[in-house]
C-alpha cells in the first residue's frame, strides 16, 4: 500500500480559478498531509515570479495561508519539517484556492523508532506511536529513556516515578531539590495534570517514597497506549504554557478511525493488556475513540503481597463542523485512571501471625473538552480555542500496623496547646490509619490566534487567558490519636478540607515575526506570561502579586550551501526565558506541628501515683513569605542537515535560585520543670499535681523546618542527536544521541542548624547559621548508539542500542563548617569570631569534615547492549515484539579510594503480542 | 608509650614441651609440617633493666584445638606445626623503680596467627593489673522479647560489683559505650581514635555524687537500668527494675517525650551523648563498655572540651567519612571494660587488649533469637578471706563471663 502512494506523484496540486481579471490575485493556499489528509501547520510557502518578486509566509493551524500577488506566472515551493519539499508552477489569473498535499519524508514503512529532535523554536523531542511500539513501554516513565541523556531503567513500580529533565544521572533524590520534578507540566490533550492539592499521606518513613505530594506527576499512572504523539519541550517553552520551570510534556492522544487494536505485554515484573478502537460515528465528521488498559505489576516477582495495578480507560470524541464562514472542531474526552498499590507483610514471618498492610486506591475521573472555531476567510483573526477540564480524584490510603514499643513510651497526643496531662502507650497495639484525599480540579483556557503580514514579513500572534483551581475535599488523615502509627509523631489528624481552594490565573501574549531576507529567514518569537494566585490570604507575600515571565526564541535559517547537487541546510537558534512555578498546597498550607516539652515526668512504682505533664505547643509552620520558584533558562542550538542525515546540538544553562526546600528557622519556647522530689505520694494518697510543686522555668530554642525558597539548582549541558538516513544496502539507520549534564544542587540561603550535642544533661544551647552547609555537583556524560534495521519485505524491525554511560561523578561542594553567626540562649544573634572559635562550647558549633569529604567520586564507563525486535504477520494483523535490556554489558571494575568496586547487572526482558483487526 | 624491642630477650626453643605434638610424633601422621618461628617481643618501657622471672606462652590451634605450651624463659628456636593459632602469654618481670624492687605481670595476646612457613612473629607485651576493684558484674542488653515477639525490650541493666573486701564508692564512675562496632573493621584514619591510643566513646553517663555518696559493700553490687519500671507488668516474663539504684533518664528536649523518670530511683548524670534523644544500648551486643574513673577535678564541661576529637574512617568503598559525636577516654582511666560481639560477625575489639584481651559473644549467630532474655554474668572464681564472693577478673572477657538467663 505504501508503494501506491509512491506512485502518486510528489505533487498533487490543484489550482482552481475562481475569478479572472483583478490586478491583485488573492490566493489561499491549503497544505495537507498526503497520508492522513490532516492540515500541516507552519509549512513555509515561498512564491517567486522573477528576481525580487517574491511572496509567501507560513500556514496557520488549519494549514492555510492567504497571500495577495500580481496575477501571472509563479513558482511555488512549499516545505515543512518531516515532509518532502513540494514545487509547482502556477499560472494565476485571479483569486485562487490552491491545495498542496505534502508527502511525509518517511512514508509508511520508513519507521523512526526513537525520539526525534523537532525542528521547532525551542529544543523539543518528539516521540510518536512507532517509537512507542518499538520501545514496548509499560508506563510513561519508559519513554523518558528516549530523550537525549536518557538511560533505560528497569520499572520501579513500588515508588513514585518523578520526571527528571536535563539532569545528570545519579543525582540523589531529595525533597529539598524536588522542584525540578514538580516544575514539569504534563498536558494531556491540552489540559494540564494538576496535582497541586495533593498532600502527604502516611507519616510512616517506610512509605515516604510512595508519597507523591510535592514531587510532580507520577508517571506510573500514565498509560502510553492511547498516545499518538508526545512532545517534550526541554528548552524555552512558549508563553502559552505555565508551570514549566523544568519542561513541558505535551501528550496528544489518538483520534480518528482505526481498527480494533489489542496489546498484551509481559515482562519480568508485570503484565499489561490494552484494547482500543477508533469508530466512525453517524454524520460526516464525527469519530469516537475508546481505549482500555490494565497493568498488573509486582515489585518483586517472588512476592505477590506487594504490587501495583493500573486501570485506565477513556472515550474520546472528535467532531467537526464546516460552515460557510466558520468551521469548528470539538474534542472531548471522558477519562478514568485507577491505581492500586498494595504492600503486606508475610504473616508466617511474624510470631503472632499479624498482618501489617499498606494499600492505596486511587480513582481519578476527568472530563476534558476543547472547542476550536475558525473563520474560513483568511483575515487577521485566525482561530479561537476554548479548552476546559474538570477532574475529581478519590484517593484512599489505608495502613494497618502492629506497633510494639520496646520501651514504656509516654503518649503526648494532646490536641490543645498549653499544659496537658498525658498517658502512656500500650506495649502492643494495632494502629489504623486512613487518609482520604479528594482533589477536585477545574481548568479553563481561552486562546486566540492572529496573523498578518506581507511577502517579506509575516507576523503571528497568540493571546490567551488561563485559569485553574484545585481544592481537596478529602477527610484527610483519620486515626485514633491514642494509637499512632509512629509513636513520636509531630502531626495529628488533619482534614484536607481545611486547606483553602487554590486559584491560579494567567494571561499571555506572544508575537512571532518572520522575516524573509532573500533565501534566509529569521524568526523571532517573543512573549510574556503573567501568573498570579487568586483569593490567597493577605498574609502571604504572594497575595495579589503577579509574576511576569518574558521568553524569547530566535531562529535563523541561512540559505543552504550546496555540495554538488546536494543541499547542506543549516539552522541556528537560541532562546532565553523565565519560568515560574507557583508553590503547591503542601508548601503553602503545611500540617500544624505539635511539640511537647516534659514538665513533670513521674513514673512511680505505684501505678496510681504516676503522672506525666507536658507543655504542648501547636505551631503553624506556614511560611507566608514563600515565593514561586523561578528558573532562568537559556540555550543555543545548531542544526545541520545533509542528504537526509541530521545533526542537532544544543547547549543550555538553567539557573533556579529559589527552588522549594525545607529550611530551619529558630523557635523559642518556655516551659516549666516541676520538682516532685519533696512530694510524698503515700502521705497524699495520690499523684502530685503541678500546681503544688516548685518549678524552674526553662527557655529553649529549637530549629523547625519551613518551606522556603532556599534551594538553588543549576543545570548545564550539551544535548546532541544525530540521525542518519536509512542506509539502503543494509536497511539500517544509525541514531546517536546523548548528553553531557552538569547539575549543581546547593542552598541559596543561609541555614540555621543546631548540632545534636548533649553537654551535661542539656542540649547545646547555641545555634549556628551556616552559609554553606549543603551542596553537591553531579556530572554525567552518555552516548546511546542505536542501529535499527527495517526490512519491509519481512515486516521485521530490529534494533540494537549500545548505551554508553561514559562516566558519572559526584562531588560535595567545599564547606568550612564554621558558622557565620550564632544565636545564644537568649535569642540574640552574634557574629562567629575567632574568640567564639576558642570558646569550648561555642567551638562545638564548628562542623568538621574529613580530608576527602570534598573529593570527586567518579564511576567510569558502563556499556550495555539492549535489543528490540518487532515483526508483523498476516497483513499486519498480528505483531510480535520482544526486548532484552542489558543482554550484555561491559562494566569494568574500578577503584574508589583504594577499594576495588565490581559491578554486576542482570538482563531485563519482556515481550508482547499486538492485534490489529 | 615507648616500646623497647628486646629481640631474643626471651629465648624460645623447640625443646620446649609440646603436649599435642609429642603425642602424634611417632604415628604415621606425616602430613604435619613444622616451621621455625622466631619471636620478637615488644615490651612496655620500664624504668630500669628488668629480669624475667617466669612465664608461659600458649599456642591454641583453632581447627584442631591442639595446644602447644612453651615455658619461659626458653632457649633456641621455636618449632611449630602448621596451623592457625590464637596465642596468649604471661610473664612476671622484676625491676627497680626509684630504688624499690617491683614485680609486675606482663601479658600478650594475638589472634588468628597463621603459621604456614618459617616466619617471624611479633608479640606486644603489656602490663596486666588485675586489681580487684569495682567491676561490671552483669550486663544485660539483649532484652526480653517484646509483645510482638520480634525484638527485645529495653529492660537492660548493668551491675557494678565490689570485688574487694573493703567498701568502695561508685559515685564519679562513668559507664561508657564504644563508638566502634566490634562487628566492623573499617580503617580508622584519625590517630587519636586508633584502638591502641584511646577508647572512643559515644555515651558517658556518670554516677552522681561527691565521691563518698554511693558506697558499694564488699561482695555487693549496684544496679543501673534504662527505665526503672516493673517490666513484668508491661510484658509478662520481663524483669522488675523497681529496685534499681540508678536509671539513665533522657529528658528529650527536642519536642517529643520518649523516656520515663521514676521518682524513687536516682538518675545518672549525662555528661555526653551522641544522641539528641535517648540512649539505647546495643541490643545486638556488638559494642564495648567501659567503667571509667576520671582524674580528680574532671567536670562535664572540661571533659567535653578536652576530650573532643574528629573521628575519621574509610568506608568499604574507600570514602573517608568523619564524625564529631564521640569523645576520647584515656585507657589509664578505665578500671574495667568488656568487648561484646556475636562470634559470627566479630571483626575486632573496640577496647584494647590491655583492658580486655578477648570478647564475649551473646551467641554464635548474629541476630540469634535465642539471645533474648540472656545476660552476661561474671563467673565466680572463689571466696575471699573475709568470706566475700570473688568474681573472675582476668581482663579476658571470653573466660571471665558466661551467658546465662537473666531471670532470677
Amino acid at each position: 500500500m505504501g508503494m501506491s502512494r509512491f506512485k502518486i506523484l510528489l505533487t498533487a496540486s490543484l489550482a482552481v480559478c475562481l475569478a479572472v481579471g483583478n490586478a491583485v490575485a488573492s490566493v489561499l493556499v491549503r497544505v495537507v498531509d498526503a497520508d492522513t489528509g490532516s492540515p500541516v501547520e507552519f509549512a513555509a510557502v515561498y512564491m517567486s515570479s522573477g528576481p525580487g518578486d517574491v511572496s509567501g509566509g507560513y500556514t496557520d493551524a488549519v494549514g492555510r495561508l492567504a497571500v495577495a500577488v500580481r496575477p501571472g506566472e509563479w513558482t511555488m515551493t512549499v516545505s515543512s519539517l518531516g515532509y518532502k519539499p513540494h514545487k509547482s508552477e502556477l499560472s494565476l489569473r485571479g483569486d485562487s484556492l490552491i491545495e498542496v498535499m505534502l508527502l511525509p519524508n518517511d512514508p509508511l514503512g520508513e519507521v523512526v523508532v526513537t525520539a526525534t529532535e523537532a525542528r521547532s523554536k525551542s529544543s523539543t523531542s518528539v516521540i510518536d506511536t512507532k517509537a512507542m511500539r518499538h520501545l514496548q513501554p509499560s508506563s510513561f516513565t519508559d519513554l523518558m529513556s528516549l530523550l537525549p541523556g536518557g538511560i533505560v531503567k528497569d520499572p520501579a513500580m513500588g515508588s513514585v516515578n518523578s520526571v527528571t529533565i536535563r539532569q545528570a544521572s545519579g543525582v540523589t533524590m531529595s525533597d529539598d531539590y524536588a522542584t525540578s520534578a514538580l516544575g514539569t507540566s504534563f498536558l494531556i490533550d491540552g489540559v494540564p495534570v494538576n496535582n497541586g492539592s495533593g498532600m502527604p499521606n502516611t507519616t510512616d518513613a517506610n512509605y515516604s517514597e510512595r508519597n507523591s505530594a510535592g514531587k510532580g506527576v507520577d508517571m506510573r499512572s500514565i498509560s502510553t497506549d492511547d498516545i499518538e504523539k508526545v512532545e517534550v519541550v526541554r528548552g524555552i517553552a512558549s508563553v502559552e504554557y505555565g508551570e514549566v520551570t523544568s519542561g513541558l510534556v505535551n501528550i496528544k492522544r489518538k483520534s480518528g478511525v482505526s481498527g480494533l487494536e489489542a496489546r498484551f505485554k509481559a515482562d519480568t515484573q508485570s503484565q499489561l493488556f490494552y484494547v482500543g478502537k477508533g469508530l466512525r460515528m453517524p454524520g460526516d465528521d464525527w469519530t469516537l475513540n475508546v481505549g482500555l488498559d490494565y497493568l498488573d505489576s509486582k515489585i518483586d516477582p517472588r512476592n505477590n503481597r506487594e504490587n501495583f495495578k493500573r486501570v485506565t480507560g477513556s472515550v474520546r470524541s472528535n467532531k467537526r463542523w464546516g460552515g460557510q464562514t466558520v468551521t469548528a472542531e470539538w474534542n472531548t474526552s471522558l477519562n478514568y485512571t485507577g491505581t492500586f498499590e498494595n504492600d503486606k507483610n508475610d504473616p508466617d514471618l511474624t510470631v503472632n501471625n499479624t498482618v501489617d498492610a499498606y494499600a492505596n486506591n486511587r480513582h481519578a475521573l476527568s472530563w476534558n473538552s476543547s472547542l476550536a472555531v475558525r473563520p474560513t476567510a483568511g483575515i487577521f483573526f485566525r482561530d479561537a480555542t476554548l479548552t476546559t477540564g474538570v477532574s475529581y480524584t478519590a484517593d484512599h490510603t489505608r495502613q494497618d500496623k502492629h506497633v510494639a514499643p520496646s520501651r514504656v513510651m509516654p503518649l503526648p497526643m494532646s490536641l490543645e496547646p498549653g499544659s496537658n496531662y498525658v498517658g502512656y502507650l500500650p506495649m502492643l497495639y494495632l494502629a489504623e490509619l486512613d487518609v482520604y484525599s479528594k482533589p477536585f480540579t477545574a481548568y479553563a483556557k481561552l486562546n486566540f490566534r492572529f496573523a498578518y503580514g506581507s511577502s517579506a514579513y509575516s507576523g503571528r500572534m497568540k493571546a490567551g487567558v488561563e485559569w485553574s483551581m484545585n481544592k481537596n475535599y478529602g477527610a484527610g488523615r483519620v486515626y485514633d490519636i491514642d494509637r499512632p502509627i509512629s509513636p513520636s509523631m509531630s502531626t495529628r489528624p488533619r482534614s484536607f478540607t481545611d486547606i483553602p481552594a487554590m486559584h491560579q490565573m494567567s494571561g499571555y501574549l506572544e508575537h512571532s515575526a518572520l522575516w524573509r531576507l532573500g533565501s534566509h529567514s529569521v524568526e523571532l518569537v517573543s512573549g510574556v506570561r503573567w501568573t498570579q494566585l487568586l483569593h490567597l490570604d493577605k498574609r502571604y507575600l504572594l497575595s495579589g502579586k503577579p509574576y511576569i515571565d518574558p521568553r524569547v526564541n530566535l531562529v535563523w535559517i541561512p540559505a543552504p550551501t550546496y555540495i554538488g547537487a546536494e543541499a547542506l541546510s543549516w539552522e541556528l537558534a537560541g532562546g532565553v526565558g523565565l519560568h515560574t512555578k507557583m508553590p503547591v498546597a503542601a508548601y503553602l498550607y503545611p500540617d500544624p506541628y505539635y511539640v511537647d516539652f516534659e514538665q513533670l515526668n513521674y513514673y512511680h512504682n505505684v501505678e496510681e501515683y504516676r503522672v506525666m505533664n507536658v507543655m504542648t505547643y501547636v505551631e503553624d509552620l506556614t511560611n507566608y513569605d514563600l515565593k514561586p520558584a523561578r528558573n532562568l533558562k537559556w540555550e543555543v542550538r545548531g542544526d545541520v542537515g545533509f542528504k537526509g542525515n541530521r545533526l542537532s546540538v544544543t547547549y543550555f544553562r538553567e539557573d533556579m535560585r529559589d527552588g522549594f526546600r525545607n529550611s530551619g528557622m529558630v523557635h523559642r519556647y518556655q516551659y516549666r520543670r516541676y520538682d516532685a522530689s519533696g512530694f510524698d505520694p503515700y502521705a497524699a494518697g495520690r499523684a502530685p499535681r503541678i500546681e503544688e510543686l516548685p518549678y524552674t522555668t526553662v527557655d529553649y530554642q529549637a530549629v523547625r523546618s519551613y518551606s522556603t525558597n532556599g534551594s538553588r539548582t543549576v543545570k548545564e549541558g550539551v544535548e546532541y542527536t544525530f540521525q542518519s538516513r536509512r542506509i539502503p544496502s543494509v536497511k539500517t539507520r544509525v541514531t546517536v544521541s546523548g548528553a553531557y549534564f552538569r547539575t549543581v544542587n546547593v542552598n541559596s540561603q543561609s541555614l540555621w542548624y543546631k548540632p545534636s550535642i548533649i553537654v551535661n544533661n542539656r542540649e547545646l544551647q547555641y545555634i549556628g547559621l551556616y552559609d554553606d552547609n549543603d551542596g553537591s555537583e553531579y556530572r554525567s556524560f552518555n552516548t546511546n548508539v542505536m542501529f535499527d534495521t527495517d526490512i519491509p519485505s519481512l515486516k521485521l524491525n530490529f534494533s540494537l542500542t549500545v548505551q554508553n554511560l561514559w562516566f558519572t561523578s559526584r562531588r560535595t561542594l567545599y564547606r568550612d563548617g564554621v558558622p557565620t553567626h550564632f544565636m545564644d540562649a537568649d535569642g540574640a544573634v552574634h557574629p562567629f569570631t575567632q574568640a567564639s572559635l576558642a570558646d569550648p562550647l561555642l567551638g562545638q558549633l564548628v562542623r568538621s569534615y574529613s580530608s576527602s569529604a570534598f573529593d570527586t567520586y567518579t564511576v567510569p564507563i558502563s556499556t550495555t547492549f539492549n535489543i528490540k525486535a518487532t515483526k508483523q504477520f498476516w497483513n499486519d494483523r498480528i505483531g510480535l515484539a520482544l526486548y532484552v535490556n542489558r543482554i550484555a554489558s561491559i562494566e569494568p571494575p574500578y577503584r574508589s579510594g583504594g577499594v576495588l568496586v565490581r559491578r554486576y547487572t542482570s538482563p531485563y526482558f519482556g515481550m508482547e503480542l499486538n492485534f490489529r483487526i | 608509650m615507648k616500646k623497647v624491642n628486646l629481640k631474643n630477650w626471651v629465648l624460645l626453643s623447640a625443646a620446649c614441651t609440646m603436649f599435642a605434638v609429642s603425642a602424634v610424633s611417632c604415628d604415621d601422621d606425616d602430613s604435619v609440617t613444622y616451621y621455625d618461628v622466631t619471636v620478637n617481643d615488644a615490651l612496655p618501657s620500664l624504668p630500669s633493666a628488668a629480669t624475667l622471672q617466669s612465664g608461659t606462652l600458649t599456642f591454641t590451634e583453632l581447627n584442631t584445638g591442639n595446644i602447644v605450651t612453651i615455658d619461659l624463659p626458653a632457649t633456641g628456636q621455636l618449632n611449630i606445626p602448621a596451623g592457625t593459632y590464637n596465642i596468649e602469654g604471661n610473664m612476671t618481670v622484676k625491676y627497680v623503680d626509684n630504688g624499690v624492687d617491683v614485680e609486675k605481670t606482663l601479658r600478650t595476646v594475638a589472634s588468628q596467627v597463621v603459621v604456614s612457613a618459617n616466619s617471624t612473629l611479633s608479640l606486644d607485651w603489656f602490663f596486666y593489673n588485675p586489681d580487684n576493684t569495682l567491676v561490671f558484674g552483669e550486663i544485660y542488653l539483649a532484652g526480653t522479647l517484646n509483645a510482638t515477639g520480634k525484638s527485645g525490650l529495653y529492660d537492660s541493666y548493668f551491675t557494678i560489683y565490689n570485688n574487694t573486701d573493703e567498701v568502695l564508692y561508685a559515685d564519679g564512675l562513668a559507664i561508657c559505650e564504644s563508638k566502634l562496632l566490634n562487628s566492623q573493621d573499617l580503617e580508622i584514619t584519625s590517630v587519636d581514635n586508633f584502638i591502641a591510643n584511646n577508647f572512643t566513646a559515644q555515651t558517658v553517663y556518670v554516677i552522681p555524687g561527691t565521691g563518698r555518696d554511693v558506697p558499694v559493700q564488699p561482695g555487693q553490687s549496684i544496679k543501673i537500668v534504662d527505665q526503672a519500671i516493673d517490666w513484668n507488668q508491661q510484658v509478662e516474663g520481663a524483669l522488675n527494675h523497681t529496685d534499681a539504684d540508678f536509671e539513665w533518664y533522657d529528658e528529650v528536649t527536642t519536642g517529643s517525650v520518649r523516656d520515663t523518670d521514676n521518682p524513687d530511683v536516682k538518675n545518672l548524670d549525662k555528661w555526653y551523648s551522641y544522641s539528641k534523644t535517648i540512649w539505647l544500648p546495643s541490643q545486638q551486643c556488638n559494642r564495648s563498655y567501659a567503667l571509667v574513673r576520671f582524674p580528680e577535678g574532671m567536670t562535664a564541661e572540661r571533659f567535653v572540651d578536652e576530650q573532643s576529637c574528629t573521628y575519621t574512617w574509610l568506608t568499604a568503598a574507600g570514602k573517608e567519612m568523619s564524625n564529631d559525636t564521640q569523645k576520647l577516654i584515656k585507657y589509664e582511666w578505665i578500671i574495667d571494660g568488656v568487648n561484646l560481639c556475636p562470634t559470627e560477625v566479630w571483626k575486632r575489639n573496640a577496647l584494647s587488649a590491655t583492658v580486655d584481651m578477648s570478647y564475649k559473644a551473646i551467641s554464635d549467630k548474629n541476630q540469634d533469637p535465642n539471645k533474648f532474655g540472656k545476660k552476661f554474668a561474671r563467673k565466680v572464681s572463689g571466696t575471699s578471706p573475709a568470706g566475700n564472693v570473688i568474681l573472675q577478673d582476668t581482663d579476658d572477657s571470653a573466660n571471665d563471663f558466661e551467658v546465662v538467663s537473666a531471670k532470677q
